[in-house]
């Protein structure tokens, strides 16, 4: 990648994980409305956003992240198992992504149920989303600062590539 | 051994605590997904109604108050 493409990348990676972060606290912000309000259009309402809103915001910026992420970790030094807090960030974002595809039947489920008039307001509440968003930033926010303080350790795997990269310049310049 | 050899040799202690945090954190989901239905599917931490594909936290009298 030429330097500019390389920016361009990283520009993406940054606009679609932070971004996902921000969604993500957005989501728990309408899941403690859905939860505390007084007023049964707003309960049913925010159950019934959350569905399309995830489908159209959250699954999309997941994957984009998760994409820009791995252009990124093969196009560098860094590389994808090299160091552990890439490590960390993949799994933290693999982990986060398959839960959100996995809980896409649940907001289904609550737009359902907030559809029908006759179920109960309180049945119509649910404690899940906020459960779910409350973690899923707390994950968002670890892996945002493993990114920005990049903590120092390389993997076994990395050391050993280490190793066989000097191995290699040593044996050039001894040519 | 270089200076930057030696702080890129062993496993750092942040990554054993991090390692650890995951441990105690997805050890027990795993087993509530193992001892429950399996699956990460609806109604999992919610409180509505049952006969919907919720697993209600109401006891079934109050359940089956529903229309």
């Amino acid at each position: 990648m030429t330097p500019r493409v390389r920016k361009l990348a990283l520009t993406a990676h940054v606009v679609s994980s932070v971004g996902w972060l921000g969604a993500v606290a957005a989501f728990l912000a309408l899941a403690i409305v859905g939860l505390t309000s007084e007023d049964a259009e707003t309960v049913r309402g925010a159950y019934l956003v959350m569905e399309p809103a995830a489908w159209l915001i959250l699954v999309p910026l997941a994957f984009a992240s998760l994409l820009t992420g791995l252009v990124q970790a093969l196009d560098s030094t860094w590389g994808l198992f090299r160091h552990y807090w890439v490590l960390f960030k993949l799994l933290i974002n693999v982990a986060a992504t398959t839960v959100l595809l996995a809980y896409m039947a649940t907001f289904e489920s609550m737009a359902s149920l907030a559809a029908r008039p006759s179920a109960d307001l309180d049945a119509v509440r649910n404690f899940s989303p906020v459960l779910h968003a409350a973690l899923a930033l707390l994950l968002l926010l670890v892996a945002t600062t493993l990114a920005v303080y990049k903590p120092r350790g390389m993997t076994p795997y990395g050391r050993r590539k280490q190793l066989e990269q000097r191995a290699t310049l040593r044996a050039e310049s001894q040519r | 051994m270089t200076e930057k050899e030696n702080e890129t040799a062993g496993t750092p202690r942040w990554v054993k605590v991090f390692g650890l945090v995951a441990l105690v954190l997805v050890v027990p989901i795993v087993v509530m997904l193992i001892a429950g239905r399996g699956g990460h599917g609806p109604g999992r931490h919610a409180t509505g109604i049952d006969g919907f594909g919720y697993e209600t936290g109401l006891p079934p009298a109050v359940t089956r108050q529903q229309p």
